[in-house]
């Protein structure tokens, strides 16, 4: 009884120590998506032809290039060195870069060298991430008996949406804390979420270093039956390259569609689309996390009595078949047409009469409590102009508005715990122990990282097409979610395809 | 189920031809445009060098499909 309670402890040990550091990795990635703006001006002028080509490989390059390149690179070492080790060394790097970004000065104080360095630190950050989580899922898995894997490895999903949401709270606590005029300086405030990774990457290295390596690695090891050559055994040998390929066209290449679209595609929908307000939109997509982050380990638990298949592809079903009219619902809440302007009666605060403003800046507030704000040019010379041109506009939600958006968003954070939650036992579960971290990595990184790193540019590009309506990007996900659902329905077998040894 | 397989494989092979023309051809005739920029250049590189082996292991996966490699035997 003892020794089953110190086997237990030893196993929440190891899966609060691989989470607590994937978490940190996810942070560390997501602070410079969320910070693009700021890091753009800081760091890559747009006016300047050479930073600007620089900002654009490090968005493109870092996701789509780096990060399956990572996978290659340390799930080899982590097939022949171990799983613990490599894992350290993953969150070492990233951490140790991320850091870096927070010093490194602008591109106001020593010209080029600012958008080189935060490239190479953002590659560096791709490749780490690459890296990490096969490490971390492989890690748990094999330290997990195998009626409770999907249960015991979804607490390592949860922590991508995690993640998120911590950098989320982090830039908008220190947002509130030194004031927005503080916060974009050179040597403002958006530095502290990359200066504070040092202090949880420590705690992390700390904890994990306490860690033993996995029985399973260990086992094999032991009896001289590591792989020589992971890269080989998992793509040269068609036994295993037909699994890589299943694995990627069958389940993470809709994952990685879904995952986005249900978080950083309905950020940009609601930011870009919606002109919702920066403070407003990051709420709702922090509340809708949280609220949808316990359905990950719901259904990964869930998938160890009815198997992984049938969750995730009823996930990417629903998916498919809902986007359209959630993200329909979404845009209604943004129209204003129906709303009562509060004063309307007195002709300054009506809509149609902006051209008269000289002001740069007309607010308008409605009787259910949503405020619309609008940014003019400023007048030329002084005059006042006919024709006014919009620059921005600004929407707050009203109180139910905002709440009905959680939700909307909620149930797509629902989705990707569907297909997201048992995706990692899945994966754990397709490879033998000798090659799985490279096995793994690899299919895990092209669906996440390319096909859903992809889906917000995809998805811009498809509405900016002649006659697209706001919600023509979704086909993107449909289309890419469709051809993983088909795949994934006749390929996949609901129990696992390779007997985990 | 195997047969449907076999047509599903072969649907996946032939959009997998598809796109390795379609890729390259969106590529070019993006770039040649008079307003294409740095910007494009990097973006479009990428696409195709990130996208071609992964349409070569999706013709792949629809020959496997279609040679019966997936097939359950009983």
């Amino acid at each position: 009884m003892q020794s089953k309670n110190a086997d237990q402890r030893k196993l929440w040990g190891v899966i609060t120590a691989s989470s607590v550091g994937t978490l940190i990795e996810w942070y560390d990635f997501y602070i410079f998506g969320s910070l693009a703006a700021i890091l753009s001006v800081q760091f890559f002028p747009q006016d300047n032809p050479t930073a600007a080509f620089l900002s654009t490989l490090a968005t493109f390059a870092a996701g789509f290039i780096v990060r399956p390149f990572g996978a290659l690179v340390f799930g080899r070492l982590g097939d022949v060195w171990g799983r613990k080790y490599t894992f350290l060394l993953t969150l070492v790097l990233m951490g140790g870069s991320t850091f870096m970004i927070g010093l490194i000065p602008g591109y106001a104080s020593i010209g080029y060298w600012a958008p080189a360095l935060v490239l190479l630190l953002r590659l560096l950050q791709g490749l780490a991430l690459g890296g990490e989580y096969g490490g971390a899922a492989t890690y748990v898995a094999e330290h997990a008996t195998a009626n409770r894997r999907g249960f015991y490895t979804s607490f390592i999903q949860t922590t991508a949406t995690l993640g998120l949401f911590l950098s989320i709270g982090v830039i908008l606590l220190t947002r509130y804390g030194v004031g927005e005029s503080a916060f974009v300086t050179e040597w403002g405030g958006w530095r502290i979420p990359f200066l504070l990774s040092i202090f949880l990457v420590a705690v992390s290295v700390f904890i994990r270093l306490k860690m033993k390596e996995s029985p399973l690695f260990s086992k094999i090891k032991k009896e001289g039956k590591l792989s020589k050559n992971p890269l080989k055994e998992s793509f040269a040998k068609k036994e295993n390259l037909k699994l890589v390929l299943l694995a990627l066209f069958g389940a993470t290449a809709g994952q990685g569609v879904i995952w986005y679209t249900g978080q950083f595609y309905a950020l940009s929908f609601i930011q870009k689309t919606m002109n919702v307000e920066f403070v407003q939109s990051n709420y709702i997509i922090a509340i809708a996390l949280l609220i949808g982050t316990p359905f990950f380990v719901l259904f990964g638990y869930w998938s160890d009595r009815v198997g992984r298949k049938f969750i995730m592809m009823a996930g990417m079903f629903l998916a498919i078949l809902f986007y359209r009219p959630i993200y329909s619902q979404m845009l209604t809440l943004s129209d204003l047409t129906d709303k009562t302007i509060i004063g309307a009666d007195q002709p300054a605060l009506k809509l149609t009469d902006i051209s008269l403003f000289p002001a740069s800046k007309l607010e308008t507030r409605f009787t259910d409590g949503t405020i619309f704000t609008q940014n003019f040019a400023p007048p030329l010379h002084g005059k006042v102009q006919k024709v006014k041109t919009v620059i921005s506009k600004e929407l707050i939600l009203s109180r139910t508005s905002f709440w009905y958006l959680v939700l909307l968003v909620a149930v797509q954070v629902i989705f990707v715990a569907m297909v997201y939650g048992p995706i990692a036992a899945f994966l754990v579960e397709l490879f033998p122990t000798r090659i799985r971290y490279t096995s793994m990595s690899l299919p895990y990184h092209i669906g996440n990282g390319v096909f859903g790193g992809l889906t917000p540019f995809i998805a811009i590009s498809l509405t900016a097409l002649p006659g697209a309506s706001p919600l023509d990007g979704l086909w993107y996900p449909i289309l890419i979610g469709s051809i993983c659902l088909i795949t994934g329905m006749l390929f996949i077998k609901n129990k696992p395809e390779t007997v985990v040894d | 189920m195997n047969t449907l397989r076999k047509i599903v494989g072969f649907c996946w092979m032939l959009a997998a031809v598809l796109l390795t023309a379609l890729i390259p051809y969106f590529a070019v005739s993006k770039l040649n445009a008079s307003n294409a920029g740095a910007e494009d250049f990097v973006f479009w590189m990428v696409i195709v060098l990130i996208f071609i082996p992964i349409i070569i292991g999706f013709l792949l996966f629809g020959y496997y499909a279609f040679k019966g490699e997936y097939d359950e035997r009983v």
